[in-house]
């Protein structure tokens, strides 16, 4: 994997009340989802998070973060909800008509509930410039998949260039600066000088 | 019985997000229960909450406690309707992951992959 973006270990850094940082979906799982693990590997993404509003900066999300958001937690109480009741749905439609619904449902609304208490929510709708950038950025070496590449461009739209992401595929993406405690992703950026110990 | 008061800002600030910091309070719930002491857990001036936090303070008492007798021992102060729902929640979520091992593998598995 070729690293092109500035990666920063964020366990060094120094939050500032200037920063506005694009937050990524699995950042906000970690945050949101009232079911999940206390794992000790994402831990410095909580205190990450804390630091910034410690010092008044913003985190910044956008409409794809609710929908991936909504998408991963209903996954989950799905497979939860048929584990607990000794039951096996064909679809996640057929999912939605059963007695699963709504429980999933208001783990959704719980899950954006903290999102938008921390997050500052994008205004914009995202231009078709901006969605066609982020279509180039794929075929020029990025390795987003969709979801994170409209991220991106929403991101870019507001101006935003700090991304909190433990997702490595933002490691591909010149021209941001990514925050992150990713083992792999720290390791890479060191062997290709992509590393910054502090951001200048 | 008696009881004890804890002041979760007064413990570990207004920003109730991580698990470390939840940690803290569960400890602190533990040890008044363990002394028989009754707990009044009071949010007041708590500005935000996030998941790590809540699981590692509260979630995580399930483990050790049935939740009737957390109903009887403990109490929630300071919270509005809606994050006092989302408590019940967390509590209700827990009590489930740590009595059907089914659904704890499937929560632990959770995150397994999110970094990739």
């Amino acid at each position: 994997m070729r690293v092109r973006a500035t990666v920063v270990d964020l366990r060094g850094d120094q939050p500032r009340s200037t920063d506005e940082v694009w937050v990524d979906t699995n950042v906000w799982l970690v945050l949101a989802y009232t079911r999940v693990p206390c794992e000790r590997r994402l831990e410095p993404y909580a205190k990450y998070v804390k630091s910034l509003l410690g010092v008044r900066a913003k985190l910044a999300a956008g409409t794809v973060n609710i929908a991936e958001l909504a998408r991963c937690v209903e996954f989950k109480e799905r497979e939860i909800f048929e584990a607990a009741n000794g039951v096996r749905f064909s679809s996640i439609k057929e999912f939605r008509k059963s007695g699963g619904r709504v429980v999933a449902a208001q783990a959704i609304k719980d899950a954006w509930s903290v999102l938008t208490t921390l997050a500052t929510l994008s205004p914009y709708a995202v231009q078709s410039a901006h969605v066609s950038a982020a279509a180039d950025g794929m075929l020029s070496g990025d390795f987003l998949d969709g979801g994170d590449a409209v991220q991106l461009a929403e991101a870019r739209q507001r101006g935003l260039a700090l991304v909190l992401s433990d997702d490595s595929d933002f490691a591909t993406v010149e021209g941001i600066t990514l925050l992150t405690a990713n083992e792999r992703v720290l390791r890479l950026a060191n062997e290709q000088q992509r590393l910054e110990r502090t951001r200048g | 019985m008696p009881t004890i008061k804890i002041n979760i800002a007064a413990l570990v600030g207004d920003l109730c997000i991580t698990s470390e910091d939840g940690e803290k309070v569960h400890s602190q719930i533990v040890h008044a229960l363990q002394n028989g002491t009754d707990v009044e857990v009071d949010f007041s001036n708590v500005s935000v909450f996030a998941s790590p936090f809540l699981n590692a303070a509260i979630g995580s008492l399930l483990r050790d406690y049935a939740s009737e007798d957390l109903n009887r021992r403990t109490s929630f102060l300071g919270l509005t309707a809606e994050n006092y729902a989302l408590l019940r929640r967390v509590i209700a979520n827990a009590r489930e992951y740590f009595s059907n091992p089914r659904v704890r593998k499937l929560v632990d598995a959770t995150l397994a992959n999110s970094n990739e």
